[in-house]
């Protein structure tokens, strides 16, 4: 991008809003189009370009301006490059987010589409959720933003219980419990609602999100969006793609995702998907191991932090979780997979029966 | 040599780039001065983590980017947080090549976790005898403050009460980092613990921010402030180097040295900018500058002597603590501040009839210490 003064037409690659020289006004210079005048291949990663080979342009502009472009696609010298008008480049920015339900995972979910500039629209049946959840997000806001910023962010969070309020969005995820009814409801009335442009998205951890798109008529438009606890913090997102998603949906979903300051990776609809069917083996063994009576838990998990480099043992994690969860996801792996290897062990299931869930109730591995 | 214009930009949590900060503070200085960009002949940049925190050096040339086809000399300066200060007193040096120095400060802190900032804030300690033994900068002056409490009898209350005054300062100051925020007895007295006997408020924050200076060598108007003093010292980089640990060296030598360039004693002094990063450092100033005699600092505050109303009014804009802390930024905003209140510009926190400032800048724990002596005369 390059700035220029009205009046004195000095130029900046800094928006500097006002000239040094004479006190003119400095604006962003139109571009149309750029001439690839130079490139280079690079071929060894560096931190933040870790995708190799890739090229670097250098590009001049109608206006006679340089700019240097990464770029996966290789170009020749001379060839021309469309440049995106501003307004299409803001259009990002303006984009419409609806999130129903405004539990935890919907609040994260959020508060990250607010930072990013979305509009957010957040459903919740109880209108008094909604408002804690918002109220919640203003908390953690203030620990790390500026005061007006915070207000601007909070501004674009609107709280409704209106499903016809979220007719203009562009995409809308669902971020609530995991009961594959609920969601087939919400799913129905949201193509009642909603313009048919509109994307959906579900934030099921667990559920087939091919059986959930049955209920829609554009089956296409449904893709998963997994993201984790606590959103603001954790880098991932999982782009679940149903049998009819369509790639259009599945690049959407991924740029909404990079713009969050996410990263995507894409992943078939099969139980668990990567990160909860790599996981939920690992604190079953874990809890087999614990079982054995060898090694206390503490000791397991000070194997894992130190051995591994997890930042968190198995059991702690697990107790994090909810036993109850654990094991509700491993049955849904055991189920779908029908192998051995993801059937809930025995303390597991004990412990779930006599209702040590963990965290929640107080106890699990450890006393709370 | 003479102060021609004095510039600064918010300090806090801002959305600016690093860059675009410089840029603000230097446009505010040169049309707060008589004289244009084009009449500068050489810039110097202060700044202390560009490279940790912003992934960014070669400031200079950055700066040069700001200052399109003037292809002026630019060098920049680091002495940790006496860069601003530092690169004032280089400038000054350079007056016998140069007419007219603009001088920049500038820091981009927000952008980090407060893990990554003790991480970086810790480079101006000494690698090995410090920072591998996890002596972050809250806790090299925590050291400074237990040994001042326990040779001298000063109390954390004491401390609470520099807190108290420079946050009351920073209310009439609307380029404050904390300008908005009331802040009480009690909310300083029950703060976190952060490094005993240190609490939040007696620590600086985390801020963002630019500040710059237009020096020369002959008067251009009569707003100009004369500049009588300039020294630096240096002393060993950590404590546990040294003997003395209630006092710094270097800030003694240098006042010294600035006293005696400008023909005064401390008690010619109207107004005093300190360098307050921690509220301990504030006293531990005013005993080196010879404002006070040692041990005697804590009365000074009790008796609140050093309130804008006060005998020797000190950090008026609200110091480090509660004007903010932009490392690079810090010494020039002192500047700013000493400038601004000479020249009678200072508004609601004005010091009455204020002829003679003085601006102690510290690096690390006292291992640079600059101090710069300015004068208004008719």
């Amino acid at each position: 991008m390059v700035f220029e003064c009205q009046d004195c037409h000095k130029k900046w690659h800094y928006d500097v809003k006002v000239c040094i020289f004479c006190q003119g006004n400095v604006t962003e210079v139109a571009v149309k189009q750029s001439t690839v005048r130079g490139f280079t291949k690079v071929e060894i990663p560096s931190p933040g370009h870790t995708r190799v080979p890739y090229c670097d342009l250098l590009l001049e502009d109608d206006q006679g301006n340089f700019q240097i472009r990464k770029s996966f696609t290789e170009y020749k010298l001379g060839d021309l490059i469309e440049e995106a008008p501003k307004e299409l480049k803001q259009e990002a920015r303006k984009r419409t987010v609806g999130l129903i339900g405004a539990g935890t995972m919907g609040r994260g979910i959020a508060q990250v589409s607010a930072q990013t500039g979305y509009q957010v629209i957040m459903i919740d049946r109880h209108e008094e959720i909604a408002r804690k959840s918002l109220s919640k997000i203003d908390t953690l806001l203030s620990k790390t933003t500026k005061e007006d910023v915070k207000q601007e962010i909070l501004g674009r969070i609107k709280i409704t219980t209106n499903f016809y309020d979220l007719e203009h969005a562009d995409l809308v995820i669902e971020a609530l419990t995991e009961d594959m009814e609920l969601k087939k409801e919400v799913m129905k009335e949201l193509e009642n609602e909603c313009s048919q442009n509109t994307i959906f998205a579900t934030n099921t951890s667990s559920l087939s999100i091919s059986e959930l798109s049955q209920v829609l008529e554009d089956q296409s438009r449904l893709v998963g969006l997994h993201f984790f606890n606590p959103v603001p913090r954790m880098k991932l997102v999982e782009i679940v793609k149903s049998k009819y998603t369509s790639d259009r949906v599945v690049e959407f979903a991924k740029e909404v995702a990079t713009e969050m300051g996410k990263t995507p990776v894409v992943t078939g609809d099969a139980p668990g998907f990567i990160v909860n069917r790599l996981l939920l083996p690992f604190l079953n063994e874990a809890i087999d191991k614990f079982s054995d009576a060898t090694s206390s838990a503490a000791d397991i998990d000070k194997a894992v932090t130190l051995g591994l480099n997890h930042p968190m043992g198995p059991l702690a994690l697990a107790d994090l979780i909810g036993l109850d969860v654990c094991k509700a996801i491993l049955d849904e792996l055991y189920e779908g997979y029908k192998d051995h290897k993801y059937k809930p062990c025995k303390t597991l299931c004990i412990m779930v029966e006599k209702g040590d869930l963990g965290r929640k109730t107080g106890k699990g591995f450890y006393k709370y | 040599m003479y102060v021609l214009g004095v510039g600064r930009t918010k300090f806090g949590i801002l959305t600016e780039t690093m860059p675009e900060l410089a840029y603000q503070a230097m446009y505010n200085a040169v049309y707060d001065s008589p004289i244009s960009i084009e009449d500068i002949d050489a810039v110097y940049v202060s700044n202390f983590l560009g490279g940790p925190y912003e992934k960014q050096l070669h400031l200079n040339s950055v700066v040069s980017s700001l200052l399109p086809e003037l292809r002026l000399p630019i060098i920049r300066v680091e002495t940790a947080c006496a860069s601003g200060s530092s690169a004032l007193y280089q400038a000054i040096i350079a007056l016998s090549r140069f007419e007219n120095i603009l001088i920049v400060g500038v820091e981009k802190m927000t952008n980090a976790t407060t893990e990554e900032s003790s991480q970086n804030l810790g480079m101006a300690g000494d690698r090995l005898a410090d920072q591998t033994q996890g002596l972050i900068f809250p806790a090299h002056y925590a050291l400074v403050a237990q040994q001042h409490m326990q040779k001298y009898g000063t109390t954390h209350e004491d401390l609470e009460l520099v807190a108290f005054k420079n946050h009351s300062n920073s209310r009439l100051n609307p380029l404050a980092h904390f300008n908005h925020k009331e802040v009480t007895r009690e909310m300083i007295k029950n703060a976190q613990v952060i490094a005993s006997p240190l609490k939040l408020f007696d620590c600086s924050p985390i801020s963002d921010g630019a500040a710059a200076v237009i020096i020369s060598k002959n008067k251009k108007s009569d707003r100009d402030v004369h500049i009588i003093g300039s020294s630096l010292f240096t002393d060993h980089i950590s404590l546990s180097h040294r003997k003395v640990h209630t006092s710094l060296e270097a800030a003694k030598l240098a006042s010294k040295q600035a006293y005696e360039q400008a023909e005064i004693t401390a008690k010619d002094l109207d107004i005093v900018e300190v360098h307050d990063c921690f509220t301990i450092n504030e006293l531990v100033a005013m005993e080196d500058l010879g404002i006070c005699k040692p041990g005697e600092s804590k009365d000074w505050v009790r008796e609140e002597r050093t309130t804008i109303k006060g005998e020797v009014p000190i950090n008026t804009d609200g110091g480090l603590k509660a004007d903010g802390h932009p490392i690079g930024a810090t010494g020039l905003a002192q500047v700013f501040e000493v400038t601004t209140q000479l020249r009678g510009e200072a508004g609601g926190r004005q010091v009455e009839g204020a002829e003679i400032g003085l601006t102690h800048n510290i690096g690390g724990v006292g291992g640079t210490a600059v101090i710069h002596i300015f004068e208004r005369r008719a």
